[in-house]
């Protein structure tokens, strides 16, 4: 007598996880302190909002 | 600071162009019980005793009140280039019927060991959050409520100046819960001057021919690129990389140590992305358009069919949610691509008034409109006839591309361009619509600044004067309506209505939009699949190889006339071509499934 094939497992759709690959257009860049340099560098320099508004005599 | 001139010119110049060229007026005073010019008229008459604040705030609100986020105010230096931000984002999800606040993105270098990407949002300076993004949405124009939901969202953490009422607050008092603990967190709102660092284009400087034809949220456009300058530093350099590999003289000298590959790239970094998905449907293509904010709709087009090449032909998912819209006719003229069917591009029109009919006489561009404005003063009508912005035949010079089912992906962030991109794709049955929110964000217009209004009319007399310190205004000046089933329906406040709603959920928020990706390929799944292809043999006479599947009917046409018609299996079928002319040649291939055409395709010979 040959042993039953054990029919495959069948995985419902809702709880199989779509593979959703990570976006191409992204470089790796190496630290959070690296990241943090590249963005600082990409914004110039920042200033409180309050010293802003006094500085335009907006209030 | 302005002087009291410079005020009463500003308000002079609003209450011309509402008054006189504002397209959606009467539908805004019906809408929302607004009464602008009145609102300007009191402003004019009190300005000078106001302070600084007191009077752009005003100003701003007034344009705000019309729920426009096309026409709008543009302050003055030094407001017009600054943007205040709190270095984090917050999105929504849903759990059952109750929304979730979850920060999704943090300033690199802000994180600490509790406040972090996933945490909940709870309070905000001690009022529920949902309530202070509610009261936010009463300060931002969207047109719906969705709209403006979404749009008060996107305020609590970025501001651009030239737009937005400043945040009254200085800093924030954030209440979050991280897993099972709460905890407080003070932000302070910081203000920095935005350049262009990450590609793209100035959305308040939109020049030449796209100032003709912009339809565009130029507040939504400046946040997107805030947030790409805030959260996404690879996003930027790639940008960097990909313009320096593109034109090494105007890509600024970026060292190209391993060149970028255009097969998982686009070279519209700024405009596309795209990947293949697998879901539990299936494997498709996805594409993001994150703005049609582009100078050259060609160019525009062309990559994304490059792209769409690149994927599987099964279906693809088309992603515009968030996008702020741009150039019309990279809108317009890119449904070709997705459907066998002819464009019928959305008609424009004027509001018939002597300065709308002064405009059209002056520029030969709007030549069509002129008679019916010129008309109005015996026929009464409010509105011009309606035109497209370009000869039908701009719209179908292309044809299809991409011949498998499409979802498109929108939100309630989508307006203008998207909008009418989002109408087109409706209105000619291109496929389904999955929206995260009821409907589009609801801008049907074509927008112009006063700086271009100015050059059409540069004389003496003209009713447009030069603005102090780069101020502007931008206002709709055509409003568009729907073709199809839906002819002569209004975008603008009404949007368009996806087939099925998806609410966003925690996964979605953190990890790549996963169930709502699924969700579309499920929809994708129940989508007939059809192709037609053509290959040409140079064998004499020449032949056109072409394969089917899953039509029942194929007809050629040879230089636009009938010239065979087949029943066809899947499979292939080949063509004779005997009635070639000299020159260049056209063989268009039309499939049908049960009489209905359903893929397309052009070979050029």
């Amino acid at each position: 007598m040959t042993a039953r094939k054990t029919p495959a497992k069948r995985v419902a759709a809702k709880d199989v996880k779509a593979k959703v690959p990570k976006a191409n257009n992204k470089t790796k860049m190496k630290s959070v302190a690296e990241r943090a340099a590249a963005v600082e560098k990409n914004l110039g320099e920042s200033q409180p909002l309050r010293d802003f508004l006094n500085g335009v005599g907006w209030r | 600071m302005l002087s009291a001139g410079e005020r009463q010119l500003l308000v002079d110049q609003a209450l011309a162009l509402i008054e006189h060229l504002y397209v959606h007026l009467t539908l805004k005073r019906a809408m929302h019980a607004v009464d602008p010019l009145q609102r300007l008229r009191l402003l004019k008459h009190r300005s000078a005793s106001m302070s600084e604040g007191a009077f752009q705030s005003e100003l701003i609100s007034i344009f705000t009140g019309l729920r426009d986020l096309h026409t709008i105010y543009i302050l003055p230096e030094p407001y017009r280039t600054r943007v205040a931000y709190l270095p984090f984002r917050i999105e929504e999800y849903f759990e059952g019927d109750e929304r979730q606040y979850v920060v999704t993105e943090v300033k690199p270098g802000t994180e600490d060991a509790s406040f972090k990407r996933g945490v909940l949002v709870t309070y905000w300076n001690g009022t529920k959050i949902d309530r202070a993004v509610e009261l936010n949405a009463d300060r931002e124009a969207g047109s719906n409520v969705d709209a403006r939901h979404a749009r008060g969202l996107s305020a609590m953490t970025i501001r651009p100046l030239a737009m937005s009422l400043p945040p009254d607050e200085e800093w924030v008092m954030v209440t979050y819960r991280a897993g099972s603990q709460t905890a407080e967190r003070q932000f302070y709102w910081q203000v920095f001057e935005q350049g262009l660092p990450g590609g793209g284009n100035d959305p308040l400087a939109a020049t030449g021919d796209l100032a003709l034809v912009l339809g565009l949220d130029a507040k939504a456009e400046l946040e997107r690129q805030v947030r790409k300058l805030l959260y996404a530093p690879e996003a930027v350099e790639i940008a960097q990389r990909v313009k320096q590999q593109i034109d090494p003289v105007l890509g600024g000298g970026i060292d190209i140590a391993v060149p970028v590959n255009f097969a998982v790239v686009s070279k519209m970094p700024d405009v596309f992305a795209f990947r293949r998905v697998t879901t539990p449907s299936g494997q498709f293509g996805y594409v993001r358009i994150h703005t049609f904010y582009v100078s050259d709709d060609t160019a525009f087009v062309e990559e994304f069919v490059r792209i769409v090449g690149l994927l599987p032909q099964d279906g693809l998912i088309l992603d515009v949610r968030g996008n702020g819209g741009g150039n019309i006719l990279a809108g317009e003229r890119l449904l070709q691509v997705l459907t066998p069917q002819s464009i019928d591009p959305e008609r424009f029109y004027f509001i018939n008034s002597p300065l709308a009919l002064r405009i059209c006489e002056a520029n030969q561009s709007f030549a069509d409109w002129r008679e019916s404005i010129a008309q109005a003063v015996e026929t009464g009508a409010e509105f011009s006839h309606g035109f497209s912005l370009r000869p039908v035949e701009n719209y179908n010079d292309i044809g299809q591309k991409y011949q498998g089912p499409v979802v498109l992906v929108i939100d309630a962030r989508c307006y203008s361009t998207t909008d009418i991109f989002s109408a087109g794709f409706q209105d000619h049955g291109i496929g389904k619509i999955l929206g995260t929110s009821g409907a589009t964000g609801a801008g049907g217009a074509n927008v112009w600044g006063h700086d271009l209004l100015l050059s059409m009319l540069p004389s003496t007399d003209s009713p447009f004067k030069p603005l102090p310190q780069k101020a502007s205004f931008r206002v709709a000046v055509r409003r568009c309506t729907r073709v199809g089933k839906r002819s002569g329906t209004l975008v603008e406040d009404l949007g368009v209505v996806p087939d099925a709603i998806h609410r966003m959920t925690r996964r979605d928020t953190l990890n790549g939009n996963i169930d709502l990706i699924n969700q579309a390929g499920e929809m994708l799944a129940t989508m007939p699949v059809q192709a037609v292809a053509a290959k040409v043999q140079t064998s004499v006479p020449m032949t056109v190889d072409v394969t089917t599947k899953n039509v029942t009917r194929l007809d050629v046409f040879l230089n636009t006339r009938p010239y065979r018609s087949f029943d066809v299996v899947d499979g292939t079928t080949s063509i004779d071509l005997t009635a070639l002319k000299e020159g260049s040649n056209i063989v268009e291939l039309r499939g049908f499934r049960n009489d209905q055409l359903v893929a397309g395709t052009r070979v050029r010979l």
